[in-house]
This record gives structure tokens, sequence and C-alpha cells, in this order.
């Protein structure tokens, strides 16, 4: 501490008007982590296995809380005002931006484990959360007219299994344009010297929660013509229902989650 | 005409006498009867000032009639009324450890007028402190006044600059000099004065819920000329100290020093095509206090996008004076300035060479800034009592447009954001004084304030269309206070102050966004204040302070507007009702003067925030945070070698920190460190220099500021009513890097935009001069 006084003194006396440092920055790995999309059995008993899980997602950010007030539960009943606001000019409001990944994406869960995405710019911190946004595919990303997800933000395909009857479904979801996801977790505390990897995962079942994206869904129900193949996507009426409940779930953060790994 | 003229004064007069003798029958009713039982055998009182050197009114000072047990003290003012004192001659005593003791002999005939004595302080220490019994305030290890003799030796653009020459004080000007400023005191970013009270003559400055930032201080209104002292308290520990004082707190006071009584006129022309008008009346007469005040400036500024032009008037008059009824004084105070704002610059486009450094980004930044204040004072000085009154009327406009993230928000449009606020804030306090015994005695207090006001923020676009709407808030604030405390001095080696003040708000706001939907609430704060001072040995003092200051919530808080939430934890708290926040502060020093050409001061303090709160300038609002604490230290040395030369050097060393995370407190400097040469010859030559600095600053995200160094100078020639005076700031010409900033912008439009935050800087001005010659009769 007195060597850091005489050092900022003699600066401050000799050295007139010194030079102001950024922040430490760190650049991370962002890849696929498919560990969210391993089998799994719903409320309804049905066990899923999903072959395909295509979701269009664009510009990856990274969020500190600051200093927030975060309190214990037994103060939320308190008086005290927490107002929120984001984009702020510099003071220790949380929900800061101080990490990002820009671009767009098509990721496929279930088959690019581990696939990478890019490199992440991210500030020294305690990470809380992260935000990014819901797209669908284009051309741009690499989805041509023809497959089933151009234009679409998230192609889901699978089984599900209960007792005898197996039903094979595809999903289809369309989120309202620049649709932002927010508040993913993202719990990691990194440094200048940090060199792991953030993995990026889609938790088909919440595994806190246990919830997962196809919960109060009855596969079989929705075959109408006892074929074995479902399709849910939207405007048809006969699959509104689920269709909407999935829509629902995809557009939580509950089931995405970024995972710092050393 | 002249007939209806005397008329008017006539029944000005007598308008003038019916409300003092209103005042007088209240008076009477609040008083004990036998105080105030008039006698009409008794002689007249014997009225007068106290003043200093300066000519300003000097508070607390014992007054007695030789061979008489009549005694009394000075009030704020230095003002003091002896009733009771036998008809013919008398020889008055005035004694108070700060200064040199006077004998003064009156004859019967100077009884009829006011009567004018000069005191001289002990030593000319600018860090002087009334080590002993000051009625009017107590004092702490950390209090300082800063003199109209210091004032002058520093350069000084306006009122705000005064403030520089407050040790571990740092102000930034974050805009051009029609904006307000940053204070940064003692581990506080008091931002635009959300943390730093500022009263004018007792009257509340600050606007509590400004569009722009909470607490909002622009202190236009103010001529610097026109201001005779400046009491500064760190720390919210006198009772006196109201909302915002957090961080410490400083009342300017209104006068015009001695020296420079009369027709005075000055003109001022600066390096950057500045160019000043400033004149001024005031009466040469000792114990008369009226005075006005004009001023009229243009500048340029230094750079691109800092000119301004400004006006303003300051005055006060003496409605009327009568022993029994005390005296009753009108203050008047305007200013309108238009002004350019030149934001901020990214720092790899100041290195890049996309932008110089004094440059802007926007051209089309401004604001404007006007004020209008009318005050009635009233003061009563009635032996073992003594009452203070005043109230007040006032006017604000302000409207700011400016832009500095560029086009992170919207990248089509722009952030340009154009702010309105207008305000009528009244109120009225009063101040009681009573001397229980000789030793003891009670202070009380009450007052009361009230705001109305209407407040829009509007986004424009790059053709300065209006492109959406985030703010039209209508409403009314009110804060109410009472205060008690005693004064208990047994001895003149100790004093012992101990009080509280309780301040009830209300607030009330519509939210014309929001399909007119009305919130209001309602709050309390309860503000203890203690402090201690001991005199141990002759040349040692020692002071303890604990206090409890306060903030109120913004306005804002109570109406329905949600900024959302974007990337917080679940464990973040996400709602509630509004709430004062609060803040406990402790001081511990001493002063050590083992010879009188010596003075050395130290002072340690400790802030806690059990729930930190930070304005937001984005959502409007106060966002709670983490609980914070600072801990830290000052030290002051001042010498005087000779009769007319004076060197000071400040170190304050401050660790801020939120207490959950360890984490610095960002923008508030950790060490800042000043040195002062004052050098007032009596040939007329005076001199000052003064080189001011800080280490860098701790900012959001783990970056870090720059290095400062400021040095100023003056130089000046006093001949009979001839003054001479040069100002030049940034001696040795750095760049200042006077706010630095830490947060994502864009300045490309239509560009994608990395959203990580990045420094940015507001310059200080370069070397610049002023020259300013001007007349005194």
């Amino acid at each position: 501490m007195m060597s850091r006084i005489a050092l900022a003194g003699a600066s401050l006396f000799w050295l007139g008007c010194g030079v102001a440092s950024e922040a430490p920055k760190v650049d991370l790995e962002v890849v696929v982590d498919d560990v969210g999309v391993a089998a799994f059995e719903t409320n309804l008993g049905y066990r899923v296995e999903l072959s395909g899980a295509r979701v269009a997602v664009a510009d990856l950010v990274f969020t500190v809380a600051g200093e927030v007030h975060t309190i214990a539960l037994w103060q939320r009943a308190s008086d005290i005002l927490v107002p929120t606001a984001h984009a702020h000019p510099g003071h220790s409001q949380g929900g800061e931006v101080t990490g990002e990944l820009p671009g767009g994406f098509v990721i496929d869960w279930a088959n690019e484990g581990d696939r990478s995405l890019g490199t992440g710019t991210l500030i020294a911190g305690s990470y809380t959360a992260a935000n990014f946004v819901l797209s669908s595919g284009t051309e741009e990303l690499g989805v041509m007219p023809q497959d089933p997800l151009y234009g679409h933000t998230a192609l889901i395909e699978g089984t599900a299994i209960k007792g005898q009857d197996t039903v094979n479904f595809t999903v289809v979801i369309d989120s309202p344009e620049g649709r932002e996801l927010i508040g993913v977790p993202f719990e990691a505390e990194i440094t200048a010297s940090s060199t792991g990897t953030i993995g990026f995962r889609l938790e088909a079942l919440d595994p806190i929660e246990l919830d997962s994206l196809f919960a109060d869904i009855d596969f079989v129900a929705l075959d109408d013509d006892l074929d074995g193949n479902v399709v849910i996507e939207t405007d048809v009426a006969a699959v509104e229902d689920a269709y909407n409940e999935i829509r629902r779930k995809l557009q939580t953060h509950d089931h995405f989650r970024f995972v710092y790994t050393e | 005409m002249s007939r209806d003229r005397c008329s008017a004064t006539r029944y000005s007069s007598r308008a003038a006498v019916v409300a003092l003798h209103m005042l007088a029958c209240a008076v009477t009713l609040m008083f004990p009867a036998e105080s105030y039982a008039f006698h009409p055998e008794a002689a007249p009182p014997v009225v007068g000032q106290v003043v200093d050197t300066s000519g300003a009114g000097v508070a607390g000072v014992a007054v007695s009639v030789e061979g008489s047990k009549r005694h009394t003290h000075t009030d704020s003012t230095g003002s003091f009324v002896l009733t009771g004192v036998a008809r013919g001659p008398l020889t008055l005593s005035i004694s108070d450890p700060a200064f040199e003791p006077v004998r003064r002999r009156v004859t019967r005939e100077q009884r009829r007028v006011p009567v004018s004595i000069q005191v001289t302080r002990v030593e000319q220490n600018p860090y002087s402190v009334t080590v002993v019994s000051s009625r009017d305030s107590p004092q702490t290890a950390s209090s300082k006044r800063i003199s109209a003799r210091e004032m002058t030796a520093a350069p000084r653009r306006n009122a705000e600059d005064i403030l520089r020459q407050v040790p571990g004080m740092t102000l930034v000007q974050h805009g051009s000099e029609g904006k307000g400023h940053q204070f940064l005191l003692r581990g506080f970013d008091a931002i635009h004065g959300s943390d730093f009270e500022v009263t004018l003559d007792g009257l509340p400055i600050n606007e509590w819920s400004n569009v722009h930032a909470q607490g909002y201080l622009d202190l236009g209104l103010i001529i610097p000329e026109a201001v005779s002292s400046v009491e500064v308290q760190k720390g919210p520990f006198t009772l006196t100290q109201g909302a915002f004082a957090m961080a410490g707190s400083a009342d300017y006071r209104l006068g015009i020093v001695q020296s420079e009584r009369g027709w005075r006129a000055a003109y001022t022309a600066g390096t950057t095509n500045r160019h000043r008008v400033f004149a001024g009346f005031s009466r040469k007469a000792a114990e008369d206090r009226d005075f006005l005040a004009f001023e009229a400036t243009h500048d340029d500024g230094f750079g691109q996008n800092r000119g301004i032009d400004r006006m303003t008037f300051n005055g006060r008059l003496t409605l009327a004076k009568a022993p029994r009824f005390g005296e009753l004084s009108l203050l008047a105070a305007g200013s309108y300035a238009a002004f350019e704002l030149p934001g901020t610059l990214r720092n790899d486009d100041v290195e890049q060479g996309v932008v110089g450094f004094y440059d802007t980004y926007d051209e089309t930044q401004q604001g404007q800034s006007g004020r209008a204040l009318l005050a009635l004072f009233h003061r009563l000085d009635r032996g073992r009592h003594n009452l203070s009154l005043h109230a007040y009327a006032s006017y604000r406009d302000l409207r700011l447009r400016e832009n500095f993230t560029g086009f992170v928000i919207d990248p089509e449009n722009g952030d340009r954001r154009a702010q309105l606020q207008r305000t009528w804030p009244f109120g009225l306090s009063a101040t009681y004084m009573l001397q229980l015994v000789k030793t003891l005695s009670l202070h009380t207090g009450l007052g009361l304030r009230v705001d109305q006001f209407g407040q829009t923020e509007h986004n424009v676009g790059r053709d300065l269309q209006v492109t959406g709407e985030r703010r039209r808030l209508v409403g009314h604030q009110l804060i109410a206070h009472t205060k008690a405390g005693l004064q208990w001095q047994p001895a003149r080696q100790i004093r012992v102050d101990v009080g509280a003040r309780a301040d009830v708000i209300h607030v009330g706001v519509t939210d014309k966004l929001a399909r007119g939907s009305r919130g209001s609430g309602a709050s309390v704060a309860v503000s203890p204040r203690a402090t201690v001072q001991l005199q141990v040995v002759k040349s040692l003092g020692i002071f303890a302070a604990y206090g409890r200051g306060f903030r109120p919530p913004e306005a804002r808080a109570y109406s329905t507007f949600d900024p959302g939430q974007a990337g917080l934890s679940e464990d973040v708290y996400d709602g509630g009702e509004p709430a004062v926040t609060v803040s406990d502060a402790l001081e511990v020093g001493t002063r050590w003067r083992p010879v009188r050409w010596f003075d050395a001061r130290l002072a340690s303090f400790a802030t806690l925030i059990a729930r930190e709160s930070v304005y937001d300038h984005v959502s409007g609002v106060s966002l709670e945070l983490n609980g914070s604490r600072r801990l830290g230290g000052e030290v002051i040395i001042s010498v005087r070698p000779l009769s007319w030369l004076q060197l000071s050097t400040d170190f304050t060393l401050v660790d801020a920190r939120f207490t959950q995370s360890g984490n610095r407190v960002p923008f508030a400097p950790w060490l800042t460190g000043g040195g002062r040469v004052t050098i007032t010859h009596r040939s007329g030559f005076r001199s000052g220099l003064r080189a001011i600095g800080f280490a860098p600053r701790p900012l959001p995200h783990g970056a870090t500021g720059a290095t400062q160094l400021r040095v100023d100078a003056t130089l000046g020639y006093y001949y009979r009513w001839l003054r001479i005076n040069l100002e030049v700031e940034n001696v040795i010409n750095r760049k200042l890097r006077d706010g630095e900033y830490h947060y994502a912008s864009n300045f490309v439009p239509g560009q994608a935009a990395s959203e990580l935050p990045v420094l940015h800087t507001v310059a200080g001005p370069p070397v610049n001069a002023r020259l300013t010659v001007g007349v005194v009769f």
C-alpha cells in the first residue's frame, strides 16, 4: 500500500498527467455444449431423444451484476428501490454488458457438440448472466431456402416414446424478429489470465426445476392420423396449444445456460 | 411624480413597519414574555456588527459591555443587539479565541447608529478553525471557511471554481461552463450534487429531482465577486446540514468584502475570446450588508463547442432594521445562460486521430439555464434569544441536448436526447437559539421546502427531429424538517454539540406518458448529529464528530416508470417502495499549532452506507446497490513564514469500497493532493499558485483513469482604486482528463457497434489566460 501511495505521489507531482488504462480483457472461445440435450423424460412419461436441435441465435453478450443490490429473501419485503437500466454510461448498475461474441449462428445442439462459435471478448469480472437474440435461418447463416429452418427460429426433431407408443416429432418455432432473450444464467469468475472455454448449452430439461421443453405435451394425442409422426408448427389448429407452450418455453432463459470451463 | 414616489416610499415603509410589527407579535407569542417586556424607560439598545479584515461578518463572537453583566453573541451575519444597557457612553469588549481581543469605546452619539467593529484573526491561516466555540455552528477537524482572500488567489470562472480550494475535493466539468459540475469528495461520486449539499445564505440550491440528475447543482446563479466566504463542512455533522449532505456541504455567503466596497467595475478579456463585464455597488459602511452586482460573460471556450453567454444579477437590500424588530432584508438573484456542450470523447478515437482531444462528436449539443430567486431574511437577537427566519421563492428552467453514447441505442437516429426541467421551489425556515444558562444553549429549528415541477425528455434524431418521448412527468415534492440540539460549553477548552433533525418527505407525481397515472409516497429521515471540540493544551485541539446524512428518493421513483430489466441475475431485487438513502459518518481529528506560523491538521474519517444508491442518468432513477464504506484520512499543513506569504499542502487518502464485493467505488479518486502559495503584499502585489492533482481514479469494470496534475496561477496588483489581475489556468499545459468514464458507445451511425465499455474522456482546459482590469471607487 505504501509503495502504491509513493508511486502515485511521484507520478502525481513529477509525471503530471498519466495514461488511463482500459479494463483488463480476455479472449475466450465459445463452444457448443451438448450436455443439455441428452435423453430425458417428460412429466407425462415420455422419454424424449432429440435427433436435431437447431436454433438460430445472434449477438451473444455477457453481463455482470455490478454492485446491484443482491439482497436476501427476507429483505425483499422491505421498502427499497431497485430500478434497473441498461446501456448506462458508466455507473455500477447491474446488467452491464462487459463481454460479447457478436454475429449470427445456427447451432445444432444435438449434433454439434464442442463446435466452436468463435472467440468472445470479456472484461475480467464476476459474470452472472448472458443475453442473446433469437433470430431466424437465413442464407447469411448458411440456411438455404430448401432447408426446413429457413425463415424460422428453431427446428427441433426427435422421438418421444411412452410404453409401446413411439412418435417422431418435428417442432418449428418462429420468434418475433430481434427477440432478445435476457438473463440466461452464466456464473463465472473471469480474470485476465483465464484460458478456458465458454460452453453454450440448450437445456431441454431444466436441471433445477426439472421442467422440460416438452412438459405437458402429449405426443400420442397430437398424432391424429396415428402414423407416428407429428409436426408442431405455427398456424396449425390441431397443434396450436402445444406449439405455443414449446415456443413460450424456448423464449425463456430457463432452457439455456452458459458454462465456463477452465 | 416625485410626490407619488415619496408616497410609494412612505407606503412601503409603512408596510414594512406593519410587517415587522406582525413579526414582533409572533415573536412575543413564541418567546417567554419576560424576555420581551418593553420598558419605556430603557435606553435604546446598542446595535452593531463584528466583521473580520475582509469585511465579512463574524458569527458567534462574544460582545459584552465592560462594567456590566450585559453581553450577547453575534449572529450568523456578525450582527448583535445589546439591550438593557444604561444610557451614555460605554466600552464594548469583543472576545473570541480565534481573534485578537478588541475593546471599543462608544460615545453617546455613536450609539445612535450601528457600530462596526473589526476583529483580526489570531493568525491569518486559510485553514484556521475556531477551536473553541462558534455559536453559529460547531467545528470539526475538517471544517473550512474559504475566505475572500483565498478565492482571489486562484482562477475562478464561476462560483463552482471556488470549491477547488477545498482540500480533497475534486470538481469535474463534463459539459461546458454553463452545465453543473460533477463533485467528488471523500470517496463519494456525488455526480451533479446527489451527495453534496450547497446552500446560498442557507437557502437550498440542490435540485431535488432534476431531469438530468438528482441533486443537480448549477451555481451560475452566484456571482463569484459577490461571495464573501464559503463555509465547507465535510461529512454530515451539523444540524444545519440537510438533504444531500452525505459527503458534505458548502454554504455560499453573499456579501462584499470591505476592501472592495463602493462603486465597482471590471472588464475581463481571455485567450478563449472571453469577454466579461462586472459592475457592482455596495456602501462602504462596514455594517451595511447591502449590495448590487451584475455580470455578463461571453466566452468561446477552449476547443470545440464550449461557448457560453451568461448574465447574472445578485443583490441584497435591507428593508428594515430596528432594534426591537431586528433586521429584514431581501435577497434577489437571477441568471440566464446559453451554452454549448462538448460531450465525451472515446479515448481510442483520440489516440487514432479520429477526433482531437478538445473536439466534439456532435456540435448540436447545447443547453440553456435560467434561475431566479427572491428571499426574505429576518433576524432578531434579544439577549438570550436569537431568532432567524427566511422565506424564499424561486423559478428554475434547464434545457439540455446531449449525446454521450452516439448510436448505441438507436443506430439510425442516434441516442441524442433533449431534457427540460421547470421547477417552482419555495420554502421557509426558522431557527431559534436560547441561552439556557451560561454554559448551555438550546438550538431549534423548523423548515419547509416545496418544489412544484415538470420535466420532459425526448429522443432527438440526426436532423434534430423528435423521434420519441421518454418522459413527461409533473408533480410536487415536499420536505419538512425539525431540529433540536444542545450546545454545552462548560469551559473554554471544551464544547459539545448534540442534537438531531427529522425530515419528513412527501412526493406526488403524475406520469403523463402513462395515461396520467399518479403515484405518491412519504418517508422520514431521522439524523442524529454530534460534535466534540477539546483544546487539550494551547497548541493542540482534538475534534470528534458523528452524523447521519441522507438523500431523499427522486420523484421518478414514485411513478409507474419501469426501465425494464436487462441481463440481471435472478437474485437481484427488482422493485419496491422508494426509500431514503442514509450514510453514517464518523470523523476524528486534531489540530496542532505549536507556533503562530505553523498549523497542521490531521483527520481520519469513516462513512458507512448500508444500502448504497447511485443515480442513473439513463433511467432517471436511483439504483439500489450493495452497501459501501469509506475509510480515509487527510492531512493539511500550512505555514506562514512571512506576513505576506502563505504556503500550504494537503493530502487526502480514502479507501472507498462496496462491502460485499470489495470493489472500489468508481470515479472517486483514492488519493488527492494539493499545494498552494498565496502572496498578498502590502505594496499591492499579490499572487497565487495552486497545484492540485489526484491518483488514477478507479473506473467501472476494472478500468482506471489517468494521473492528473493541474497547476493554476494568479498575478495581480491592487493600487488604491485600481485592480489588475491575471489568471492562468493549467500553467504547465497538460492534457487534463477532467472527466473519465467507462461505458459503451458508437459514434458511427448505422454501424453495428461493440457493446463493450471503453474509456471516455472530457478534456479539461488547456493553458489559457484571463486579464481583468477593475476599478473601485
